[in-house]
């Protein structure tokens, strides 16, 4: 960025990198932290509970039922796989493009990635009404089941961006080993395993910068096939709703415009609750990504406006009883909040420069998480109540779809969990990476090599 | 029975040692002339009587109620469900198709009743259902009964990420319910809200749980798992027509083999290509392209004048 | 409180006796009317059949419950001849066998060849059917009297249409005679019925023959052959008669769903382009991923050799 003071001297240098070191090591949570890493087990141990009583006594503890046979586990993992794609969005793109304002970004990012591909994963596990078959998916897989190509891209993709993730976490955890003071045993060890001999070397740096680069490719084909084929998942039934060629597209807009919201929220709440982060996330830095969440709203907005517009104008038979329910039936309610707190009013604040600094824009970013979260739903429930043939001959319960707490406590549990997950990443592992950052604001890689790891 | 008892104690024997075997071999092929030779005494004289067990099961009725019966009156699936592996292959050169006439059928349900009873299907879980239909605001109402359809080109198996359910050459889409996995995309896929899904363990009698499974009778019902109409391919095996078909007394069902050209509603044996052309036969929303084996014959000239059953109950 | 609960027992006694009263009563009652109504009404219904030249008798027993007929199971019948007297010392004039009735009420009793033999002079046969003595229904007779009849086929093909010709003939007086103007029914036997063939209410001609062209479009069965099927159905002075006979014939092409790789067949029957395009992109994309583990497994490597 234009402001950035390039060290004059190696003495200088120097000096900045040990401040940064200062900054940006991983610290022992306070109260607040200490509070939140409880609520957040409260919620993964309820959810827990709830879902043994699932296994023993099956899916009859959710809302489910005949018609709508997919609910909120579906749609909670449309929102994961989301979520997850904003890891190759930062990472790989801005990289690519060299984006010399990426550095602070990139880790955030990849630790949300991972962690949402992670729950996406177990989520759908959680769906299953035979769980304990699930080797039958590699002993049996079909080869034409999107199912099968699903499971195949998020096992890809969970490893790309774990290797992305790892990649440059290396220099950083092998700092912590050698520098945290005063950590307990097991941390230490911890930190010497996963640093896997990392010394410092200026060939092993050269090695991590072509496996990024290399990554930086590989993930953008992968992140865009995830979500496409989860919206295949849809697609490629004949149902009113998700029987769109436009899903793919609108899925992978979606799915950025929510996941560009994910880096916003952590960049917010990191800010606010570590000292000194404000010089490496700073007011620049949200308005850079405030003008990248518009473009990417507008985006969404192009193809929201296709998937709806066009089947609105022709409203044929059967998807217009499921359009109708949307715009001004049952579900009106939902989904004109949906598009106006999730869509409108983001890109309204947004435009403007002052609603792009911190709080405002953290605000936004909320609501458009919120807002995805909820689109998800409506993408899957709706849908499924309204299939070609009539509700005749079901019981009630079957005619309507309501998730029943049960559920609503295993999604929050894993919701819970992938937040608990970036949460502890933060606590054990410098967040923002010290030495990208560095390389950044102008240090020589040699200052780099030689001085990031020495004792202060 | 005591056939049954010796076929137990020959594979005990199986399982034991070399000696232990041929003492229970010995013992066994003595109990079976024996057993044998009382049978052949009682046959003679009792040809097919049925002897009280004496032992009494729990069996979910229609509506949903238990009771207890003897369980020498459970017959159904006595025989005949292949194993899950052997009921991939169809019953060959077969190929089988449903017609339904709907301007015959008056919603009596007798079909339904004697589906949900053969496959001891709980009341909220309803392999068949009859619908009352309307295609227009003008036109009047009508039933239509919908089983599953058994696609051709079937959207519940190409979905399946496990081969769970399958197409066979004899025409049937059954469910291989010891390797579904619950993913529920088949229900998803499926245009005609055919498929079922066992939300719970399933409630069935002693008897029927200790059988071994098998695609073809799809019994015993497993939790987590999905189900729906099989066409019955355990009376198919026999030579007799499904449940539904032999249970409607309007005679709306015709029944067959489109290799044969052949379909029968249980009194009336008619040519399976003629009745369409003549009755001008249709599928269900043809258009979406997955060529079912059911075919439905316009409600015109009706049987019966249509009348709102669900009305006529409330009354 | 004692008296309170002497009370209450007495008042209860009360009606107990009372219906103890009534009870005697009632059995009085009862017993005095009818001392047999305790068994229950059943009826019975025969029928003789000839499937190519085999006889038998059919007995079907049934009972009326709320307006339906339910069959009538495990039920001794016994069935007699009365043209043969002497078929059994023992048991008695012509006494043939006795029989159970299944699940479905019925019983049929088939001739043997000895039988067949005893009765090659009759032409004309009186069935009586009894039951004796049950525990559970009242006892029950009922006869029918049949003249013999026969079919004979004859098949004659002609430019590629077959026709069958079927002769009737009856017994009058011991001697065979063609039966004119009695209608007929021309059938090809199927897996769940008999599909007719022919105009409609076929009749015999003054030769008593009917005759019928097989529709030349009709598919065989799985062995290249059908079978064809002429039936006489008068039950109430010959019985059912029927002859078969299978032909051959030409199969059509069977419709068969799973000869094709398709995106609905077997996960090992997948259609080759798509398992080329998965496969590689797997192989493609994984092979870099294993290149990358390679590369950390450099970056340990190097970090073991001293600086
Ligand atoms: S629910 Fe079972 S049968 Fe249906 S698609 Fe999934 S695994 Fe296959």
């Amino acid at each position: 960025m234009e402001d950035l003071i390039t060290p004059k001297s190696e003495k200088e240098a120097i000096e900045m990198l040990n401040r940064y070191n200062e900054d940006l090591l991983p610290r022992k949570f306070g109260i607040a932290g200490k509070l939140w890493v409880t609520v957040l087990c409260i919620v993964i141990a309820i959810g827990l509970y709830n879902y043994i009583q699932q296994l023993r006594f099956g899916l009859k503890v959710t809302g489910l039922n005949d018609t709508v046979s997919w609910g909120i586990y579906i749609s909670n993992f449309v929102f994961f796989v989301a979520v997850s794609l904003v890891g190759s969005l930062i990472t790989a793109v801005l990289n690519l493009l060299n984006v010399n304002w990426r550095a602070p970004l990139t880790r955030i990012s990849e630790v949300i990635a991972v962690s949402a591909i992670m729950f996406a994963g177990l989520i759908i596990i959680v769906d299953m009404g035979r769980p304990d078959r699930i080797l039958n998916m590699f002993l049996h897989g079909r080869i034409q089941s999107p199912i099968v190509w699903d499971v195949i891209v998020v096992m890809t993709y969970m490893t790309i961006s774990l290797l992305l993730l790892y990649f440059s976490l290396l220099p950083n955890i092998a700092f912590c080993r050698d520098r945290l003071p005063n950590i307990p045993k097991w941390q230490r060890k911890m930190y010497s395993v996963l640093s896997f001999g990392w010394e410092n070397k200026p060939e092993q740096y050269e090695i991590i910068k072509r496996a990024v680069k290399i990554l930086s490719v590989l993930i953008i084909p992968v992140a865009l096939s995830i979500h496409t084929v989860t919206s295949w998942l849809f697609a490629t039934t004949y149902r009113p709703g998700w029987d769109s060629t436009n899903f793919g597209a609108y899925f992978v807009a979606g799915a950025f415009m929510v996941g560009a919201a994910a880096v916003i929220a952590g960049m917010s709440i990191l800010r606010k609750f570590y000292v000194h982060y404000d010089e490496y996330l700073t007011d620049k830095h949200f308005d850079r990504m405030g003008r990248l969440l518009v473009l990417l709203s507008f985006i969404y907005l192009y193809f929201t406006v296709n998937e709806y517009f066009i089947p609105g104008y022709k409203m044929k038979g059967d998807e217009a009883e499921h359009l109708r329910e949307l715009f001004t039936g049952h579900y009106a309610p939902m989904f004109w909040s949906v598009q106006i707190f999730g869509m409108f009013i983001p890109i309204i604040v947004l435009l403007f420069k002052k609603g792009r600094k911190p709080l405002p824009i953290f605000i936004m970013a909320v609501f458009v998480i919120i807002g995805a979260w909820f689109k998800r739903y409506l993408i899957v429930i709706p849908t499924m109540l309204h299939p070609f043939l009539p509700l005749q001959q079901i019981p009630e319960a079957s005619k309507h779809y309501a998730p029943t707490l049960a559920e609503w406590s295993i999604t929050g549990a894993s919701l819970a969990g992938a937040l608990l997950v970036i949460t502890l990443f933060v606590r054990y592992f410098p967040v923002i990476s010290i030495w990208e950052i560095a390389e950044e604001r102008g240090i020589h890689s040699d200052t780099i090599y030689e001085h990031l790891n020495e004792k202060v | 029975m005591s056939q049954k008892s010796d076929d137990k104690e020959k594979l005990e024997g199986d399982h034991s040692g070399r000696r232990d075997f041929l003492k229970f071999g010995f013992l066994a092929a003595g109990l079976t002339v024996v057993g044998g030779g009382l049978q052949k005494v009682f046959s003679d004289n009792k040809d097919s009587a049925k002897v009280e067990s004496g032992n009494k099961v729990k069996v979910l009725t229609t509506d949903g109620k238990l009771v207890e019966v003897d369980s020498s009156h459970l017959k159904a699936h006595e025989c005949c469900g292949a194993s899950p592996t052997d009921s991939r292959e169809g019953i060959p050169g077969k190929k089988y198709v449903m017609v339904i006439d709907l301007s015959r059928c008056k919603n009596a349900l007798k079909c339904q009743k004697a589906c949900q009873k053969h496959h001891l299907l709980p009341e909220q879980d309803k392999w068949l259902k009859v619908f009352k239909m309307q295609d227009s605001p003008e036109a009047s109402p009508y039933w239509m009964p919908k089983p599953c359809l058994h696609c051709d080109k079937p959207p519940c198996v190409k979905v399946c990420p496990v081969d769970a359910t399958f197409k066979r050459s004899d025409g049937l889409v059954l469910i291989d319910n010891e390797r579904c996995i619950g993913c529920r995309f088949c229900m998803a896929a499926c245009p005609y809200s055919t498929r079922t899904f066992n939300w719970e363990e399933p409630q069935q009698p002693a008897n029927i749980l200790e059988m071994s499974y098998s695609p073809e009778t799809s019994v015993p019902r497993k939790k987590g798992t999905v189900e729906k109409c099989d066409f019955c391919p355990d009376m198919l095996k026999q030579g007799n027509l499904p449940h539904c078909v032999s249970a409607c007394p309007n005679g709306v069902y015709y029944f067959g083999d489109a290799n044969e050209d052949t379909v029968c509603n249980g009194d009336e044996t008619v040519r399976f290509k003629q009745l369409l052309r003549d009755k001008a036969g249709y599928r269900y929303m043809e258009g979406l392209g997955t060529e079912p084996s059911v075919y439905y014959l316009p409600a015109a000239n009706r049987l019966f004048p249509f009348e709102d059953a669900e009305e006529v109950k409330e009354k | 409180m004692k008296k309170l609960f002497k009370y209450l027992y007495i008042k209860r006694l009360i009606p107990v006796f009372i219906i103890y009263l009534v009870s005697l009563f009632s059995i009085n009652i009862y017993a005095q009317n009818d001392s047999t109504s305790s068994k229950l009404q059943a009826s019975m219904n025969l029928s003789y059949k000839i499937t190519n030249g085999i006889k038998s008798v059919k007995v079907e027993v049934t009972r009326k419950v709320d307006g339906k007929f339910i069959p009538v199971e495990n039920l001794i019948v016994n069935l007699y001849l009365t043209e043969i007297k002497k078929y059994d010392p023992i048991v008695g004039d012509g006494w043939m066998g006795n029989l159970v009735t299944n699940e479905d009420g019925l019983a049929t009793f088939k001739f043997t060849d000895n039988f067949n033999k005893l009765m090659s002079k009759v032409h004309v046969f009186n069935f009586i059917a009894t039951t004796n003595e049950d525990l559970r229904y009242e006892d029950m007779q009922e006869e029918i009297t049949v003249n013999e009849a026969l079919i004979n086929f004859t098949f004659n093909t002609e430019d590629a249409v077959t026709t069958v010709v079927a002769k009737l003939t009856k017994f009058q007086d011991g001697a065979e005679v063609a039966s004119p103007e009695t209608e007929m029914k021309m059938l090809i036997k199927r897996t769940f019925g008999m599909l007719p063939f022919g105009e409609d209410g076929l009749t015999t001609d003054e030769n008593g023959e009917v005759s019928a062209e097989i529709p030349a479009d009709l598919p065989g069965n799985a062995n290249k052959t059908i079978t064809v099927v002429a039936r006489y159905d008068d039950e109430e002075n010959n019985g059912i008669i029927e002859i078969s006979k299978d032909i051959p014939w030409k199969i059509l092409p069977k419709v068969n769903p799973l000869t094709r790789r398709t995106l609905w067949s077997r996960g090992n029957n997948a259609p080759i382009p798509l398992v080329i395009v998965t496969v590689s992109l797997i192989i493609l994309i994984w092979g870099t991923i294993c290149y990358l583990v390679y590369l950390l497994f450099k970056i340990k490597r190097l970090g073991k050799t001293k600086k």
